[in-house]
């Protein structure tokens, strides 16, 4: 089977622009989450959220395109590609909403006075609202003419859309892809969020006993893919093997996860057996974390019948939950997550999990405060995701020269 | 390299519910309503079904009334789907399926109704409920699929655009050749708002055809799972190519990377705005490639073959100038 591998790094977070400001944030073990800015939270008794503050909204522009085209400067630089290698790269990006910003004002008044919703603009914003826009207009603005591809899965989008990649390269479809996912900061998703109770009264605090809820941030996150043998032949910087991946269905309840983590047990067994893995392999894990009860209790289920024998031997892997620094980014938590990961290949560091106090696993590392240094060497994570509709995802990501 | 075949499918088109209905669309007239999204606007014609309602699935299923309309056209779709296959309770692995579907403009409709209703004019809250949310993403009809049959197997939803039925099949095939499922449902479901009629007039994903919505999925099956059970084949899967260049292009290039010469195969159920089933069945979007493989079921049932061959091209525009194609094969008795 082809090898894909991760040959540049490009995000916007609520640490601000770029890779190296998220992972200062995080190796630090400091908190980016801010006041909430674009509305008043107030209104919800909430005043918390991972917005990139640092970046001014502007007026009628298009949040989804700001944060992505930011990522992408960043990617470029970092990957190396010039234009002859993009002319036939793909894109494949994730996103739970696109950009429904655009299309909350024409809702709103198509719904009090219709007769008046149907002006230029509004079909111009109405056009860039579609789910898979934010991939066309990436796409475009890199001159990347190959396959593209958009997975609305909510909070597993990205990893979904990693995954998606990874098979667009090993099956020949196209030789490297720009993969990703991106998620704007709105009041609609936040208000969704809110009338189902999951939304943090303070911080985000994944895995502890107080936790209670999530955080929402935003945020793009992109990487470029290829194959070994093309980033050895151009000598890349390798930052990592994607080796495998799983994506599988709870089939239980549309917004509340299985309590016992059936279905990401089956997306991370899925990914161990696509990367040749198994638990012992394992020597680090970026849980999905969101700091709900529901969902931070499964994954400790999920994660306690699978590791249970490295468990028993003392051997379970450090876990980190990181949305306690960005919050959930939703259709960009994955590839974010992911992009984590990577960088602890890289830097042999456990990143942290900001905010804990009491542990829900006593017995287990979720390397509380900041991040810690690996004591042996890191060479293969797991990183998972979990979504409304029942899904989960979950990615195999490695050290090339471990292999 | 294991086998593929489509052994059920569902369709649900403003034609009606089920291939016979499908057939029926396919040899008559386009019959389109005409809608006036704004008041004393303009009139446009639209392949429209409405809200759904199924006596079977609302009998079968306690949380039917809690499904939006764009979800119950995807499983109303799956449950014809799975009836067809013959796949029901008993059968054994059918927790191991999973879904993957595609659509373009996913939960537009809930979106519209969440902010409506979520943030009252008065900016309070009052309208923000919980059962509206959960219609207020793109997966919602997968999820709602794989919750009710406990399909616990890959589940995904792709958001391409008007490829996005076809995207699905052409991950699928990967899925199924990796051998991470048996059997997968695959489709495309869309529903089409008045926003959409309203706003969309030059929209070229339309490619100038009538806007249509519905869901059309099929079961994809791997040889061992069909034997297995012994269930039957409608059609071999050869496999998705997704190819680039003008439509004869990327035809071609297809044809080529399935080792099919041109004369071979029907090309029927292309996605081309004239001189094909959108003229009767419309622009269905991330819909469409799933109810093309309906529509070559359905001709297949009626003809036994497809124009007198043996092997049928589906056809799908994807995003930018790529183009999917479905290869469909018939099988020997």
């Amino acid at each position: 089977m082809t090898r894909v591998v991760v040959t540049g790094l490009g995000m916007v977070s609520a640490a601000g622009t770029g890779v190296p400001a998220a992972w200062s944030k995080l190796a630090d073990g400091t908190t980016a989450l801010n006041p909430i800015s674009k509305f008043d939270g107030a209104l919800y008794d909430r005043t918390v959220a991972g917005e990139a503050n640092h970046l001014a909204r502007t007026d009628g522009g298009d949040r989804c395109e700001q944060l992505l085209e930011l990522a992408a400067d960043e990617l470029i630089a970092d990957s190396g590609w010039d234009d002859a290698l993009m002319v036939d790269a793909g894109v494949v990006l994730g996103t739970c909403q696109g950009s429904i910003a655009r299309a909350e004002q024409i809702h709103r008044k198509y719904a009090r006075r219709p007769q008046e919703a149907a002006t230029d603009d509004d079909k111009a914003r109405f056009a860039a609202y579609r789910p898979g826009a934010g991939t066309t207009w990436l796409a475009e603005h890199l001159g990347a003419g190959g396959p593209r591809a958009t997975v609305g899965m909510v909070c597993v989008s990205s990893s979904v859309a990693l995954c998606h990649a990874v098979d667009l390269v090993q099956r020949g479809a196209c030789r490297r892809v720009v993969a990703g996912g991106f998620e704007e900061f709105s009041q609609f998703v936040f208000t969704g969020f809110h009338c189902i109770g999951a939304t943090a009264t303070g911080g985000l605090r994944p895995f502890d006993e107080e936790r209670d809820g999530t955080v929402l941030g935003e945020g793009a996150v992109l990487m470029t893919l290829e194959t070994l043998e093309d980033a050895q032949a151009r000598g890349a910087t390798i930052y990592a093997e994607i080796a495998g991946g799983g994506f599988a269905a709870d089939a239980f309840h549309m917004t509340a996860p299985d309590p016992e983590g059936g279905g990401l047990e089956r997306a991370i067994r899925q990914a161990f057996s696509e990367a040749g893995v198994g638990p012992a392999d394992i020597d680090a894990i970026s849980a999905h974390g969101t700091g709900t009860a529901f969902n931070d209790g499964m994954e400790c289920k999920a994660f306690a019948r699978i590791f249970k024998e490295v468990a028993d031997a003392d051997r379970m892997p450090p876990i980190s939950g990181v949305k306690s620094v960005f919050g959930h980014t939703l259709g960009a938590a994955g590839a974010l997550d992911a992009t984590m990961s990577i960088l602890a290949l890289r830097d042999q560091l456990f990143p942290p999990t900001v905010a804990l106090e009491t542990s829900i696993q006593p017995t287990w590392d979720f390397v509380p405060g900041g991040s810690k240094p690996a004591d042996r060497p890191i060479d293969v994570v797991l990183s998972t995701n979990s979504a409304f509709g029942g899904n989960n995802s979950a990615l195999i990501l490695r050290r090339v020269d471990a292999s | 390299m294991t086998r593929l075949f489509l052994t059920g499918a569902g369709a649900v088109t403003h034609a009606g519910l089920g291939l016979d209905a499908l057939a029926s669309a396919m040899g008559g007239e386009a019959s389109f309503a005409s809608e006036t999204p704004i008041p004393d606007g303009p009139a446009h014609a639209v392949g429209r079904i409405g809200r759904l309602d199924d006596p079977d699935c609302a009998s079968s299923y306690k949380r039917w009334g809690q499904l939006d309309t764009y979800s119950r056209y995807g499983f109303v779709a799956a449950r014809l789907a799975m009836e067809d296959a013959g796949i029901d309770a008993d059968t054994a692995g059918r927790d191991r399926i999973g879904v993957m579907l595609g659509t373009a403009f996913g939960c537009m409709e809930e979106n519209q109704r969440f902010d409506r209703y979520g943030v009252a004019a008065d900016g309070t809250l009052k309208g923000a409920s919980p059962l509206l949310f959960k219609g207020t993403v793109d997966n919602a009809p997968a999820g709602w699929i794989a919750v009710a049959w406990k399909l616990k197997g890959p589940n995904a939803t792709y958001v391409s655009g008007a490829g996005s039925g076809l995207e699905a099949l052409w991950g699928a095939e990967g899925v199924l050749r990796k051998n991470r499922a048996p059997a997968l449902l695959v489709g495309g479901v869309e529903r089409i708002v008045d926003l959409h009629l309203l706003l969309r007039e030059a929209d070229p994903a339309r490619h100038g055809a009538t806007m249509s919505e519905g869901a059309g999925l099929v079961l994809v099956e791997r040889e061992d799972s069909l034997t297995r059970r012994g269930g039957r084949a409608r059609a071999e899967l050869l496999g998705v190519a997704r190819t680039r260049g003008t439509y004869a292009d990327a035809r071609a290039a297809a044809l080529t990377q399935f080792g099919l010469e041109p004369e071979s195969v029907s090309d029927r159920f292309h996605g081309l705005p004239e001189g094909g089933l959108k003229s009767t069945l419309g622009e269905s979007h991330g819909a469409w490639g799933g109810i093309a493989l309906c529509a070559a079921l359905a001709y297949l049932n009626h003809d036994g073959s497809w124009e007198g061959r043996h092997h049928a091209l589906v056809h799908a525009f994807g995003e930018g100038d790529e183009h999917f194609f479905a290869a469909l094969k018939t099988v020997e008795e």
